[in-house]
């Protein structure tokens, strides 16, 4: 606690009514619990009207913090907000996976079937195949929605989270967990990006192309244009 | 050379219904002879019980991916041979080099159809 041994008045910046900022609000408790450590040792000294305000401005402070601490709602958030969002997605992999099944079912019955009637008992199966195959993309409506109400989620958990820690004046990444750090390994030693959105993804001709600047024996040669075409 | 119809593909991904849409793709092409398993753990070890033709592929895998199936088969003496067509989301330039120099024989994006699936089978058979 370094800011123990400055002077009473140095403590402190200036602040302007309640808008204390939450970098100013730190070293406001750096330099409060370092002249409370001075306090204590000598009980018969008096706080001055400065150090009043200050204590002031701090506990305002500290009511501002527990406010918004009490808006994140964080046991919401953990009981009821996040299992509803897993239980939204798990829906959303049942439906994809039902529809998908549906539709595979009709296509392989349509592929292999032998029907009875010609081409028009045929032409009757084929449809009623079809049909089946439609309603089963209904799924995507269902799943659409599904999908919003979790973002809308996300949304929610961003929106409190990031209040709370700009009220703290934390704006660096909290480090990972062991956990985490091993996923990451994993991820960059495996090279795995996942499905990329449109805007950074090659398409296969790209990967043709890429694969075609290979030779048997040599290393790696793409032509400029090749490379152009990669990055857009 | 032609490609030979009967020869036993083992197809690895952990999503079965990718799995049955290439089994699928597979039939209309005229292969019959396909195997499949759930990561590159399973299917390394059913490449040593069995000889296959050619392997096809996802990437993103759990425990063993596929990226790491490749370089176990290249790294071994019996399977080293193996043709191996990977297919996947993995659409980064950095995973298409990484496969190559890995030695994979073919590469392809999801989503894909039965006639890439079909013109990457002929270029690794040299058709």
């Amino acid at each position: 606690m370094t800011q123990s041994s400055s002077s009473p008045d140095s403590f402190f910046p200036e602040a302007s009514g309640s808008d204390v900022s939450s970098q100013a609000l730190i070293a406001d408790a750096l330099a409060l619990a370092g002249k409370m450590e001075k306090l204590f040792d000598h009980p018969d000294r008096a706080f001055s009207d400065a150090d009043h305000k200050q204590f002031q401005k701090i506990a305002n402070a500290m009511v501002q913090m527990r406010r918004e601490i009490a808006r994140l709602q964080a046991n919401e958030i953990v009981t009821v907000r996040i299992p509803e969002a897993g239980r939204e997605l798990d829906a959303i992999v049942e439906a994809t996976a039902g529809a998908t099944l549906t539709v595979m079912e009709a296509v392989e019955t349509m592929m292999s079937t032998k029907t009875t009637g010609g081409l028009k008992g045929y032409r009757k199966y084929v449809e009623e195949k079809c049909t089946e195959i439609l309603e089963a993309c209904s799924f995507q409506d269902i799943t659409g929605q599904r999908i919003s109400k979790v973002v809308e989620t996300l949304d929610h958990i961003k929106l409190r989270i990031r209040r709370v820690a700009e009220l703290a004046g934390s704006d660096e990444p909290s480090p990972l967990s062991g956990e985490e750090s091993a996923r990451e390994a994993r991820k960059k030693a495996l090279i795995l990006h996942g499905p990329q959105h449109a805007e950074d993804a090659i398409s296969q001709s790209q990967v043709d192309a890429l694969l075609s600047g290979f030779d048997e024996e040599g290393p790696l040669t793409v032509s400029q244009d090749e490379v152009d075409a990669l990055f857009g | 050379m032609a490609v030979d119809l009967s020869m036993p593909i083992l197809v690895v991904d952990d999503y079965k219904t990718m799995v049955r849409i290439i089994r699928n793709l597979l039939k209309q092409l005229g292969f019959d002879n396909v195997d499949d398993a759930a990561d590159g753990t399973e299917a390394f070890q059913r490449m040593q019980e069995r000889r296959y033709g050619l392997v096809i592929s996802d990437w993103n895998m759990e425990p063993m991916t596929g990226y790491e199936l490749l370089k176990h088969v290249r790294n071994d003496d019996g399977l080293s041979q193996t043709p191996f067509i990977m297919i996947t989301a993995e659409s980064k330039t950095e995973n298409v080099i990484a496969a190559k120099k890995a030695g994979v024989n073919n590469y392809i994006v999801k989503p894909f159809n039965a006639r890439t699936l079909k013109s990457k089978i002929d270029a690794v058979f040299g058709e």
